[in-house]
């Protein structure tokens, strides 16, 4: 993860329109929100087409961006809110990425998947991950890999809190199942 | 032993992103940042050119441009003199240095707009 008071201060460049500083936003993010809109969408050249649209809202929104916030999630939100338009365009009506499961399920022993065995190597957790559903990697990802909270993801993939707790739950357990079936 | 999760979900790798799509993401805001530039001239020409055409008529306006022509064309003959004739009474209403302004506005205009429909293309290409 990189330097937060550098990428604090890279973002205070690009919002004053240094366009070197937005460029270092962009080797920071292109990889994550390319990858991001791929699990969203399927296809890489559809996930290539919104990378471009979502940097540009970027650019043209960028000034507007308040430090205090989470500028990861500011970003994944722009990303998300553009692949939404996009099926929306594409496929004639609204499509949510994430399900809305609701609270079915008790999350009491959520902690027991925060862990896994350390037998379970590298490949296997890389395996798992790309065999459970998209929407569940993502958001593993962004809350492991990303550090976003709960509130963060909710805002960043435009769904309600209760579901990314449900949704975040059955990753986790659907990850578990993975690499249980794998060994 | 057991070993967080996030541990290992921070090292699994991302997508490759494609060939030059960064390259493509700085061209396509480069081009936005020129279209902002060239929105703000044409604004400030076609402001110009409406300036022109609303002076030029209001000076037809003023004038009793329409009874001189109306004589002239009473008198309608197809010769030079005549030619001339027309062309002094016109010049005499409104000054020559208005219609060329109003002119140059019009091609300018009309010249930005087929720039203007290029660029266009030029950003539906950098996709």
């Amino acid at each position: 993860m990189e330097n937060l008071e550098e990428k604090k201060k890279i973002i205070i460049a690009a919002k004053k329109g240094d366009m070197r500083a937005f460029e270092k936003i962009l080797y920071i993010y292109e990889k994550r929100i390319y990858s991001h809109l791929y699990r969203m969408v399927g296809q890489k050249e559809d996930a290539e087409d919104l990378t471009q649209t979502t940097f540009l809202k970027l650019y043209k929104n960028i000034k507007s961006i308040n430090l205090d916030k989470n500028f990861n999630a500011w970003v994944y939100k722009i990303a998300t809110n553009t692949a939404y338009d996009w099926l929306r365009k594409k496929r004639g009506h609204p499509e949510q990425f994430m399900e809305d499961m609701g609270t079915i399920e008790t999350i009491e022993d959520e902690t027991a998947y925060d862990m896994i065995e350390s037998l379970e190597n590298k490949d296997a957790i890389e395996y798992a991950m790309n065999n459970i559903k998209k929407s569940y990697k993502s958001i593993l990802i962004l809350f492991y890999r990303e550090e976003l909270s709960y509130q963060e993801i909710a805002d960043a993939l435009s769904v309600p809190l209760n579901t990314v707790k449900s949704n975040l739950y059955r990753a986790k357990k659907s990850l578990k199942e993975q690499l249980i079936s794998k060994i | 032993m057991n070993i967080p999760i996030a541990q290992y979900i921070k090292e699994i790798p991302e997508e490759n992103i494609p060939d030059g799509l960064h390259e493509k993401i700085l061209e396509n805001i480069r081009l936005y940042k020129f279209k902002v530039k060239f929105t703000f001239a044409i604004s400030v020409l076609a402001t110009n050119f409406l300036f022109s055409l609303w002076v030029v008529f209001s000076k037809i306006g003023d004038s009793n441009i329409f009874s001189a022509f109306q004589y002239l064309l009473d008198g309608f003959e197809m010769n030079t003199a005549y030619l001339t004739d027309v062309a002094n009474a016109f010049t005499q209403f409104i000054p020559m240095e208005y219609i060329i302004m109003l002119l140059a506005n019009f091609f300018v205009m009309g010249y930005l707009i087929h720039i203007s429909k290029k660029f266009k293309k030029l950003l539906l290409h950098s996709r």
